[in-house]
């Protein structure tokens, strides 16, 4: 478990970190969002002190990370693994030897460093590349060594520094989805950082949005995504769920749609399964016209978001209807 | 060829070469080592790191800023009292040395500089110690500025060498200057010039070749 207190960060003209309170739980995976300069990565480097916060106490599993010595923080850090947006791997050594870095640093046997190494290269997939160099890989491959070279000393925790920003979309699902089946193979509590609301759907359980060095929200993520609070939240929601602005905005709808009235629906869970849209047909007097939508599945269960343009008699009985049945209705006009 | 005493021009030639490789094993280490410091007292806020990165940054200024010849005949006296004596090859060698050591730390340091900030974040995340990341992270990923370091210095220590000879410190510029040019000897002057050429390119060679080889990047 890791829990930041009060924690502040000053530089000498700016505050990157304002006051930060953060519990985050054994064996999550927990998203912290927000965009650039907002303190997020200062924060994540507040976790293994790697910057020292001004004030503000740091535990990790119910230790004082401030109160150690700097040979207990070096030892405490091999069990905090680390990856990074550029990789940071060593550039005129192999990928074995990248890999084998963090051992060979806490003076691992050299034939336990082997087995190690070539199990966590059949991990990340990376059996053959064993003797690359980190310039003949691409930047998956990169980032796989990253991982492999950060689960080397069997971490309880792994902190992830914007860690698929340098990669193509395709890549980056491959890298969340390792980072996922880690999570659930070894149970290892995982803190990323991002200004992607895509990441944070992807494998978060929950998030914390920050903003100004302060964290303005935090929740599952399938909450933030219903329920967003504030201004902030809301735009990295819209991420994922506004209208596709270059091809429909209200205006346009409105003036292709002119009848009825037009209605963003939004419903997590079970409501996704049932038959919404037909029974609502049977029941009332009203046509119901799709114009677009999402089901977008998160780590808590599934959110979608339908737009759709109600016509007839009973259109304010329906959506009556429909708010009772749990789901959050917006009339656009 | 009556004038060309190969005897001679061999035990120049050797007396050069001992005067380059010992002066380039000890000022690899000490401008190393100097860089080392130079680097890390850049990036410390303490007071006393600042002073430190002024002092051996101010000396080292004013070490390259003396033209070699003049720095030779400053050190007369230090020589003296270190190595008994002001002739021959180990007389030579503190002046090369410290004309060549601030030279070669300064470009140590360069090396050690382009080396990706990011990569030493992570190692310190991994529990490294600073040693470690010295041994293990600083020089292995700065070692082809560190080798190409050397080669340059090591290009313009043959010079200066030439340069210590004509005041004393035998060697091929010893060879030129004395028997060579003083005595009207053009074919002396003209091989010991030859020698001295191929020594460089040499050199150059070996150490590009090392140089490529350890760049993975």
């Amino acid at each position: 478990m890791i829990r930041l207190e009060n924690v502040i960060k000053h530089y000498q003209t700016t505050e990157a970190v304002n006051d930060v309170t953060l519990t985050i739980n054994q064996g999550e995976i927990f998203g912290i969002i927000g965009y650039s300069g907002a303190g997020k990565s200062t924060l994540i480097r507040m976790i293994n002190l790697l910057e020292k916060p001004t004030s503000g106490r740091v535990f990790v599993n119910d230790i004082d990370l401030l109160s150690l010595t700097t040979k207990e923080l070096r030892s405490k850090r091999r069990k905090i693994g680390m990856i990074f947006q550029h990789f940071n791997l060593l550039s005129n050594k192999t990928v074995f030897e990248n890999v084998a870095f963090p051992l060979k640093i806490a003076k691992v046997k050299k034939d336990i460093i082997h087995a190690r190494v070539m199990e966590l290269l059949a991990l990340v997939g990376l059996t053959e590349k064993a003797n690359s160099y980190p310039s003949q890989l691409s930047g998956g491959e990169k980032q796989r060594v990253g991982i492999a070279r950060a689960l080397a000393n069997h971490p309880e925790i792994l902190l992830c520094d914007e860690v698929t920003s340098a990669l193509d979309p395709e890549t980056t699902k491959q890298i969340l989805y390792l980072l996922k089946t880690i999570n659930e193979r070894f149970g290892i509590t995982i803190v990323l950082i991002t200004h992607e609301m895509a990441v944070v759907k992807e494998i978060c359980h929950r998030v914390a949005v920050m903003e100004k060095g302060k964290i303005i929200e935090t929740g599952y993520v399938i909450d933030i995504f219903t329920s967003p609070k504030t201004r902030t939240t809301q735009n990295f929601v819209n991420q994922i769920t506004d209208l596709n602005a270059e091809v429909l905005t209200y205006e346009k709808l409105r003036s292709k749609y002119p009848d009825g009235v037009l209605v963003k629906l939004q419903y997590i869970n079970d409501n996704v399964e049932k038959p919404l849209i037909s029974s609502l047909v049977k029941v009332f007097d009203v046509d119901i016209n799709i114009l677009q939508g999402k089901i977008i599945p998160t780590n808590n269960g599934s959110y979608g978001v339908l737009y759709v343009q109600l016509t007839g008699h009973d259109i304010t009985e329906a959506l009556k209807h429909l708010e009772t049945l749990g789901i959050e209705v917006k009339q656009l006009d | 060829m009556t004038e060309l005493d190969w005897q001679f021009m061999f035990n120049a030639l050797k007396e050069t070469l001992y005067m380059t490789l010992m002066t380039t094993i000890i000022t690899f280490f000490l401008g190393l080592g100097l860089g080392l410091l130079l680097y890390f007292s850049s990036k410390r806020e303490e007071p006393i790191f600042k002073l430190v990165n002024v002092l051996i940054s101010q000396t080292i200024n004013i070490l390259r800023a003396i033209p070699f010849i003049i720095l030779i005949i400053l050190l007369i006296p230090f020589t003296r009292i270190i190595v008994g004596t002001i002739l021959g090859p180990n007389a030579a060698l503190p002046a090369l040395i410290i004309g060549c050591v601030p030279f070669y730390a300064r470009l140590v340091m360069i090396g050690l500089n382009e080396v990706d900030k990011g990569v030493i974040e992570a190692s310190k995340a991994f529990g490294a110690t600073n040693l470690q990341i010295i041994t293990r992270v600083l020089i292995p990923e700065a070692l082809p500025a560190i080798i190409s370091g050397i080669t340059v210095t090591c290009v313009q220590l043959v010079g200066y060498t030439a340069l210590a000879g004509a005041i004393g410190a035998g060697g091929l510029g010893h060879l030129a200057y004395m028997e060579g040019f003083q005595r009207g000897r053009n074919q002396v002057t003209l091989v010991a010039t030859l020698l001295l050429l191929v020594i460089v390119f040499m050199i150059q060679f070996i150490g590009d070749y090392i140089t490529k080889k350890v760049d993975k990047r």
